[in-house]
């Protein structure tokens, strides 16, 4: 078997090394392709799936702004009020404060300007952060008033030169902070508005007090709680806030909509499933033509090969399978440059367009693990066969007395 | 061994049919060396190819060991041609990428039940046998068009087959390799393989048991 596999792929190398022009574009639109094809594939499970940290998405509310039933809109819940706010939310599971600004962030002297989101310990219960090093801040370390942040991987590097930065100390707004923990870099995909390369404890917020600003609430019903009486609780604690105040809100509970659902729905709903889907299947099959195409046009390199292998005792099959090799070779390495690209093509992109502004976040990170085994792959098997299968299936039913006729040394 | 009953093959385009066999039989006995000759375009070539099974006549009947070999599939045919059948073609058609031990070896790696030691032994013993044993590792554009055709004849030979068909195996060499090729020929048969060649060559055709001479697609 061993010497039969290496009979197809010594011939197949000896091919691709006659014809690199055919073999430079193929394996350069192989790769160009799954670049595409891993991002959108990644993109796809970002928005269709439990993503981290959007994992529990499916039943968040983030209360963000509020319209009264005289359209007039309200955004937020003022710092001051927030401890009112949340006493009629106490029945339910979690609640997150959220509140997002812009920090220079002194390290070693070196100032940073990154931005900063101010959450309580809530927030890291409610989304499933994934912490490469040390923990979140607690309850317990805000009643103890511990100076304590989060960062994430990409900024720990930055400031620190290591990932690992769990006690490294960082100052901003006259205070120091010690690292708690360090997370994942998330996608700015996954959660937009959550994307912070610092999150530090609620109480340490100095913009608090001119009461300019104001918290987004995020509340997580428990598993127990079906959806309808969750909306219902929210729309209820809403409209008593703002009715002590003499405001009548317009929320019901058919207006609240879970982080999910907003997600998908700004992502384009069912345009963005069924244009990813469309995306695509374009991608794969377009460059798939091409490569095809190009193969007919070199298969005569490999016909003669062939039909001595059909005459000394190849089925059709072998013939097909040796000729599917070649493509095999060049395709699946191309894909696998492809892949191992993708996301430092994106983020590099990223980088350039991001030139002059403060944005250090990835959209994309990484391309999971779970995307390579049930989306890149079986794409690269696909692939393999839209580009190459025609072109094997005519040269293993080529006829043989004719291309042997002719033919040199 | 080999029966042919009025064989008849047509090639069609859309404008043009061409009879290139029009209703050949014959018969070649086990052991026999039987050489084809005529002019180009009589049909000797697409003859041999269909005692070989690479290709199918129109009309009429191949019988090979008494297996009728038009009834069998595409799998049948490849077992077929790997255990029964030796081919040698004038261009040699060995495998560039592949040395010449891997070239001989080739057929014997679509049989199943031989172990990879057996099948390099036999490659060696056939290398061998037409006194290329010291030529193993080159790769065939390091050889010469003779030692090509000798490789050729090693790769025919390696799985014992009963019948060796060769089309025009001295056409593209000189007359001292043409006569080393008839000769090693002439021994592969006096050992008992039956051989069918195609020629175009009366002084190779002499070393065999009888000469079929075609004319327009009928034996004259």
């Amino acid at each position: 078997m061993l010497k039969r596999i290496n009979q197809y792929l010594q011939p197949a190398w000896y091919n691709i090394r006659q014809n690199r022009m055919y073999a430079f574009f193929a394996l350069a639109s192989s790769a160009l392709t799954f670049v595409f094809i891993a991002l959108v594939l990644q993109l796809m499970y970002i928005y269709g799936s439990d993503y981290r940290p959007m994992n529990n998405a499916d039943r968040i509310f983030r209360l963000e702004s509020f319209e009264t039933v005289k359209g007039r809109y309200y955004y937020g819940i003022p710092s001051a009020e927030v401890g009112d706010f949340l006493e009629g939310l106490k029945d339910l599971e979690c609640v997150s404060l959220y509140h997002k600004n812009m920090l220079n962030i002194d390290v070693n002297g070196q100032l940073f300007q990154n931005e900063a989101g101010f959450v309580n310990s809530g927030f890291w219960e409610m989304y499933g952060f994934d912490f490469i090093y040390g923990k979140p801040f607690t309850v317990e370390d805000m009643l103890n008033q511990k100076q304590v942040v989060v960062v994430t991987e990409s900024i720990a590097q930055s400031f620190f030169r290591t990932k690992d930065a769990v006690g490294k100390r960082i100052a901003f707004q006259g205070r120091e902070y010690a690292v708690a923990g360090v997370v994942k870099d998330i996608s700015s995909f996954a959660s937009p508005t959550d994307v912070c390369a610092v999150w530090v404890p609620h109480i340490f917020n100095r913009f608090i007090p001119n009461r300019t600003y104001r918290y987004l609430v995020d509340v997580f019903l428990p598993p127990a709680m079906s959806m309808d009486e969750g909306k219902a609780k929210i729309s209820t604690a809403v409209k008593h806030f703002f009715k002590k105040k003499d405001i009548d809100i317009a929320i019901t509970p058919q207006k609240l909509h879970t982080r999910k659902e907003v997600s998908v729905s700004n992502a384009g709903g069912a345009l963005f499933k069924y244009g990813g889907a469309t995306a695509l299947l374009l991608l794969l099959v377009i460059p798939a033509l091409n490569i095809l195409l190009l193969n007919i046009a070199n298969s005569s390199s490999q016909a003669e090969e062939i039909a001595v292998r059909r005459t000394f005792g190849a089925t059709r099959i072998s013939a097909f399978s040796r000729s599917m090799t070649e493509n095999l070779l060049l395709v699946v390495s191309g894909s696998l440059i492809g892949l191992t690209l993708a996301s430092p093509v994106i983020n590099a992109a990223q980088q350039f367009l991001a030139q002059g502004t403060f944005i250090n976040v990835s959209m994309i990170p990484r391309i999971d693990f779970f995307v390579i085994l049930s989306g890149v792959l079986p794409s690269i098997v696909v692939f393999s066969l839209l580009s190459g299968s025609l072109p094997a299936y005519l040269i293993s039913r080529s006829n043989m007395a004719q291309i042997l006729k002719g033919g040199s040394k | 061994m080999i029966t042919l009953e009025n064989i008849k093959k047509v090639f069609r385009t859309k404008e043009v049919e061409t009879h290139a066999l029009s209703g050949i039989s014959l018969t070649v006995d086990k052991g026999e060396f039987v050489s084809i000759m005529g002019p180009s375009g009589c049909g000797k070539s697409t003859l041999l190819n269909i005692i070989g099974t690479l290709d199918t006549p129109t009309e009429g009947k191949v019988v090979i060991n008494n297996s009728e070999v038009s009834a069998m599939t595409d799998k049948q045919l490849a077992i077929f041609r790997n255990l029964t059948l030796g081919f040698i073609f004038q261009s040699f058609h060995l495998i560039p990428a592949l040395n010449v031990l891997d070239n001989v070896e080739l057929p014997l790696l679509y049989r199943k039940g031989v172990s990879a030691k057996e099948n390099r032994r036999r490659a060696e013993e056939s290398l061998e046998k037409v006194g290329l044993s010291h030529r193993m590792k080159h790769f065939p554009t390091q050889l010469s068009g003779g030692q090509c055709q000798r490789v050729a004849i090693a790769r025919a030979l390696v799985g014992a087959p009963s019948i060796l068909l060769a089309d025009e195996p001295t056409g593209n060499l000189d007359s001292k390799m043409g006569d080393e090729i008839i000769t090693l020929l002439t021994e592969i048969n006096s050992a008992g393989t039956t051989i069918v060649m195609v020629t175009h060559d009366s002084r190779m055709a002499e070393h065999t048991n009888r000469t079929i001479h075609l004319i327009d697609g009928q034996i004259l």
